[in-house]
């Protein structure tokens, strides 16, 4: 695209400068007092790293800060102006005509019953807005276990029938897993890249309704410079307490931090890899990810596409944005702090191997250069603070042990440097940092008081006290992600190998569980805390507030992740969320279509596939024909263990021979059919007999 | 009492027809009852499994169910994928 640069450009330059003076000046000041505070004011190489240290991580937190105050300044003032929706009225958005939309559902290993019955919900979401017949759905599974993709195989024909969707909701399963999610997609579009002008990509815990897909398309369609549009998903359906707080501080604060990131952003946002809509011809032809070619972390396939597609579809002159007017879009957070942790291993190895792409990838806009930074320091920022913890610890022993150094390194004349310790200019440096955490949690139950809306959160004492209490968790999680996250990061660095793996989404931690992956930073907690006592009284309640959480770390894991105490203040109208309260049918069909009954037998989606006529016949249509003139080309021993002990006697590569073969499958079901009584498949045969009569 | 062999090949019969979607009905046992015989009398001439001759003959006694699997996938549109070459 070589038109004039747009109008938003340049308000978003002056947008920006306004938020780096705001966040440098901040940090100058900050910095200034902080030098002041250190006992030779700079003066020892420990110093100078502690200020170094310092200035990164109170500049990080200050964008997020800043960031969260022009969110709440818009929406006081009505909102940004120059977005996306704000451009259009709604009369002439809801006259414009939709056009052809994949919406593709990448999956791999995740719970079917559970994730097909969000996708089934879509569906009938779209259905109630009258304009299915713009959409085709497209499931794309990535599963390797023969127990979870013939299960989707099941699923996704008992959808077509129960939707009549035959033609319209579709099903593609990879066999050669290259490059991930975004191999899974770009293997979508290169066979129907063609068939639909925008691709919605949805996430197995995504929900979008009718409404917001609709008004995605015609946005879209209104803005032919738009390659990317991102929506900002709510959090919902949290049922442990810790999914319940992420829920909770998802759904306050999230308002105002993204409409200040959207109005900074402005048309060099970023994607987030679902929940969004592109266009799908400048994707396929400017957003082709090739591998990278450097050394360890950073050779080999892109981990997180997502940032790196947004990148190079501005380097090709569109535009990507967000737009958080764009409501009823949701997904879920981890059940636990395990699984969310899990989770971070593989983000913070993405996000810090963008670090390569960051320096040297040419021709990508600063905007997404800085959105990378903003990504890496994400997980960069763990490791930073504890160099920081332990610069302080050796300027503590410094302190205490050593004889005072009246003319340090770097210090030269013959006046002495001396110590000095100014404790009401620390008072405030910590108050102010502490502003920056903590004051755009109470400007977001301003705004919502301001708007009348807190009801929606349990009404204003309510509301006031779960923040409150997601303050205390939080600060109580804060360490425990700080250590976890620092391993993460030298983990990446050093490339150990991750495992790709779908989330969890259900399950509790337990004790033994919470103790194993705790015990670590429950030592080094209680030992730093209690070497600070041994050198100074002072230092050690310095000490505190990270050290209590690392102590109390496998407590607070379990306790977050019960369902108990989250359902407990649920009752009490603590840390709930408007849609917990106003219900919307998109959330309650698939709350519904959830609790049903999957469909499944006890048997297994194996033994199924090979005993259930009707599926048999339907997994050997979606099988490969490898054979020639109807033989099964699988070792006649494999079948034949197969035959004679069942699926659990083979692995699940041989598993995968068998069942990807549209032969050996047939000739399975025969066989099983005709196995003695007293077999392995006979008894199985029996049951299934038993439980129909 | 153990189950006898034309028990065990009514039973695996009828489990079928369930599986494959038929109906029960008077005269699809009586099919099956049929079936069975058949299959006796051919294990008592020439020897072999009743089970298994049970089995083979199932397809000429019924016509089973075949329902259509929805369409799995669109005809192809295919886009290929841009790479950046520096």
């Amino acid at each position: 695209m070589t038109e004039r640069s747009p109008a938003w450009r340049r308000r978003a330059l002056v947008r920006r400068w306004l938020m780096a003076s705001f966040v440098f000046g901040q940090t100058l000041v900050a910095g200034y007092y902080l030098l002041w505070v250190l006992p030779y004011h700079g003066g020892t190489i420990v110093e100078l790293g502690m200020l170094g240290l310092f200035a990164v991580l109170y500049a990080w937190i200050a964008v997020g800060f800043w960031t969260a105050v022009f969110g709440f300044v818009l929406r006081l003032t009505g909102g940004d102006r120059q977005s996306l929706l704000r451009r259009h009225p709604p009369e002439v958005l809801a006259q414009t005509p939709l056009q052809k939309t994949a919406v593709v559902l990448p999956v791999y290993h995740e719970p079917v019953h559970w994730t097909f019955s969000g996708l089934k919900a879509v569906f009938r979401d779209l259905e109630r807005a009258g304009q299915l017949e713009h959409f085709e759905f497209y499931i794309l599974s990535d599963s390797r276990d023969p127990e979870v993709w013939l299960e989707e195989q099941a699923a996704w024909r008992r959808l077509c029938r129960e939707l009549d969707a035959d033609g319209r909701l579709f099903y593609r399963r990879r066999t050669v897993n290259l490059n991930y999610k975004s191999g899974n997609v770009a293997d979508f579009l290169r066979r129907w890249g063609r068939r639909c002008r925008y691709m919605v990509v949805l996430d197995a815990d995504s929900l979008l309704s009718g409404k917001t897909l609709v008004r995605m398309v015609q946005l879209m369609e209104r803005e032919p410079r738009v390659g990317i549009l991102q929506t900002n998903p709510a959090i919902i359906n949290g049922r442990t307490l810790f999914a319940r707080l992420q829920q909770f501080a998802n759904r306050l604060y999230s308002p105002l931090f993204a409409t200040g990131l959207a109005a900074i952003q402005m048309g060099d946002a970023a994607f987030w890899g679902h929940n969004a809509i592109l266009r799908t011809d400048a994707f396929m032809k400017h957003c082709g990810l090739r591998k990278l070619r450097g050394r360890g972390l950073f050779g080999g396939p892109i981990l997180s596409h997502d940032f790196v597609e947004a990148a190079y579809m501005g380097r090709a002159g569109f535009e990507v944005w967000l737009e958080p007017g764009l409501s009823q879009s949701f997904e879920e957070s981890p059940p636990t702090l395990a699984d969310e942790l899990s989770r971070d291993a593989r983000w913070a190895r993405g996000n810090l191997q963008h670090l390569a792409i960051m320096l040297f990838e040419p021709g990508l806009r600063f905007a997404h250069r800085m959105a990378f930074m903003n990504g890496i320091m994400s997980y960069l920022a763990s490791p930073l603070w504890l160099a920081f913890l332990v610069l302080t610890t050796i300027e503590a022993v410094q302190m205490t042990l050593l004889p005072i150094d009246y003319f340090p390194e770097g210090h030269q004349g013959l006046i002495p440097l001396w110590p000095e310790w100014r404790p009401e200019w620390a008072l405030g440096l910590a108050v102010s940092t502490l502003m920056l955490l903590f004051l755009p949690k109470f400007l977001a139950v301003a705004d919502q008081l301001i708007r009348g809306s807190a009801r929606g959160f349990g009404g204003a004492v309510r509301m006031l006290a779960s923040v409150l209490l997601e303050i205390v968790i939080s600060v109580l999680l804060a360490p425990v992600r700080m250590l976890t996250h620092s391993r993460h990061v030298i983990q990446a660095l050093l490339n150990v190998t991750v495992r790709w793996a779908g989330q969890n989404r259900t399950g509790e931690a337990t004790w033994r569980q919470a103790l194993v992956t705790q015990l670590p930073g429950m030592v080094i907690g209680a030992g730093w805390s209690a070497f600070a006592f041994t050198l100074d009284p002072m230092f050690f309640f310095w000490s505190l507030p990270v050290a209590i959480p690392l102590v109390l770390a496998a407590p607070t894991h379990v306790l977050l992740s019960r369902t108990g105490p989250g359902t407990a203040l649920r009752k009490r109208r603590l840390l709930v969320i408007p849609e917990e309260q106003e219900g919307l049918p998109l959330l309650d069909d698939a709350a519904r279509f959830r609790s049903e009954t999957g469909g499944g037998t006890s048997l297994g989606a194996v033994a199924e596939a090979v005993l259930n006529p009707v599926l048999n016949r339907l997994h050997c249509q979606l099988a490969r024909p490898r054979g020639h003139h109807g033989r099964c080309r699988a070792p006649a021993e494999l079948t034949g263990r197969f035959i004679k002990a069942g699926p659990d006697a083979l692995s699940r590569q041989e598993l995968c021979r068998l069942l990807q073969d549209r032969d050996c499958l047939a000739r399975l079901h025969t066989q099983a059919w005709r196995a003695g009584p007293e077999s392995w498949w006979g008894q199985r045969i029996q049951a299934l007999g038993d439980g129909s009569r | 009492m153990p189950d006898t062999v034309c028990q065990q090949a009514l039973d695996r019969v009828l489990t079928y027809l369930d599986q494959a979607g038929v109906a029960l009905s008077d005269d699809v046992c009586r099919r099956a009852l049929n079936l069975v015989d058949a299959a006796l009398l051919e294990a008592r001439t020439c020897g072999g499994d009743v089970l298994q001759a049970a089995m083979d003959r199932l397809p000429g006694y019924f016509d089973l169910p075949q329902p259509a699997a929805p369409t799995p996938w669109p005809p192809l549109a295919r886009g290929s994928i841009g790479y950046r070459h520096d």
